[in-house]
């Protein structure tokens, strides 16, 4: 299945205000630096290790808002399935 | 996944944890380390705790997605937790360069997305090349406040300058970055100079040598120059500290000003267009120096004697520090300036 959250006029992702989501500040690789600093300080001699965890298929975790829902219905075999989440990532 | 982060640090404790989209990330003593039954595997205790959380929320996970090292790559940089560094990979850089290079030379115009997808390429290696952050300014003013996604925006000469200017440096950058380097506290500070501008002009001084330094600034001042005077003289201090004392390479530089709005352009090279010239200024001295900089904030009524050389009011100076010198200092010269509006 291939879904285009761009297309046209009024696509999902043209309906987003843009300065809704623009400057949210993600955290990024400064924090984890400063994290690193604060144990070197703290322990200088101590050996460190680092860890990433990832959510598994992530945004099909995420429900999408109802009017959205409408427009992922899709036909299996004569039956209608609503899809409720995000319909990429995995 | 920012709720789940919330709980995980605010009810389990997991204090040191960075979060990225979907990403959870964060250091752990080598040492401490939890079995983990659902994987049959020693793990780091912070993760294992998180991932504790996650089965109890019911939040799916794979085995081959959590993983460990003392050197581990995370949002597409390698971060060495005991060397204390981060290195963008040599592919990497390349690839960086390449895209900004096409950027600068190959057309007029690219679309808006185009001009987002470079802007949040660049800003992502900022966390290897914080210096480099001016190199945005312009373009930012170039694409705020419009939203047609494939709609063109054409490119400038100053963008264009901007951006040659950090392809210049990335291409000396052996692209490892010493995470001391970025951040690093006031009290490991080896030269500390007091900045003020007024109307009538600039002055700073370095306390533990008992100098101080004037310049006037052009006469037609108005109030809202003072702004970009008092960032020339932040910069002209750190420049004037280079030429004179030659520091050593890592050497910490701190400037006091009473001037927010330059703590603020110099804490985040962000700025303005006009004042853009001074940030790539400062950071080209940075860069090619190896000097680290932090400016920071003083009030007003504290910085009298840095107050009293910007009026040349030597006198005065000479009653808060008895036998300060005062020289005379010449501003670097700018290809953008106040006069430039």
């Amino acid at each position: 299945m291939v879904t285009h959250q761009s297309a046209g006029t009024q696509s999902l992702n043209s309906m987003i205000p843009r300065d809704d989501i623009v400057g949210y500040p993600l955290d990024n690789l400064r924090h984890l630096g400063e994290f690193l600093l604060s144990m070197h300080h703290h322990n200088p001699d101590a050996p460190r290790i680092l860890f990433k965890s990832d959510v598994a298929e992530a945004y099909r975790l995420l429900p999408v808002h109802p009017y959205w829902q409408i427009k992922q219905v899709n036909r299996i075999d004569g039956l209608l399935h609503v899809d409720r989440n995000s319909a990429f990532g995995g | 996944m920012l709720l789940v982060s919330w709980i995980a640090k605010k009810r389990r404790n997991i204090e040191l944890l960075a979060t990225y989209s979907d990403d959870s990330f964060g250091p752990e003593d080598a040492n401490n380390v939890t079995w983990y039954q659902p994987y049959r595997k020693f793990m780091p205790s912070n993760q294992a705790k998180m991932l504790q959380l996650w089965d109890e929320i019911n939040l799916p996970h794979k085995e081959k997605k959590q993983v460990s090292g003392s050197v581990l790559t995370i949002i597409g940089i390698e971060v060495d937790a005991n060397a204390l560094t981060m290195t963008m990979t040599h592919n990497s850089l390349r690839e960086l360069i390449s895209a900004i290079t096409n950027f600068t030379t190959n057309h007029h115009r690219f679309t808006l997305k185009e001009w987002q997808r470079l802007a949040g390429w660049f800003n992502w290696s900022l966390n290897v090349f914080p210096l480099l952050r001016p190199a945005l300014n312009n373009v930012y003013v170039k694409i705020s406040g419009k939203n047609a996604p494939n709609r063109n925006v054409r490119i400038n000469n100053t963008v264009r300058a901007d951006l040659a200017w950090a392809v210049n440096h990335l291409e000396q950058d052996s692209g490892i970055r010493l995470i001391q380097q970025i951040h690093w506290d006031v009290s490991s500070t080896d030269f500390t100079i007091y900045c003020d501008a007024c109307l009538e002009g600039m002055g700073f001084w370095i306390p533990d040598e008992c100098v101080g330094f004037y310049s006037p600034v052009p006469e037609q001042m108005d109030s809202e120059q003072i702004f970009y005077f008092e960032a020339l003289c932040v910069l002209s201090a750190l420049h004037h500290l280079i030429e004179t004392h030659d520091p050593r390479p890592s050497s910490r530089l701190l400037i006091y000003t009473d001037n927010d709005n330059t703590v603020a352009i110099f804490n985040t090279l962000r700025c303005l267009p006009r004042y853009n010239g001074i940030l790539i200024s400062a950071a080209d001295a940075l860069i090619n120096e190896k000097l680290n900089l932090r400016v920071l904030h003083i009030a007003g009524d504290l910085n009298f004697v840095a107050d009293a050389i910007s009026r040349n009011n030597f006198a005065l100076a000479e009653q808060y520090v008895p036998g300060i010198i005062i020289s005379s200092f010449t501003p670097p010269r700018l290809t953008l300036g106040a006069a430039q509006k």
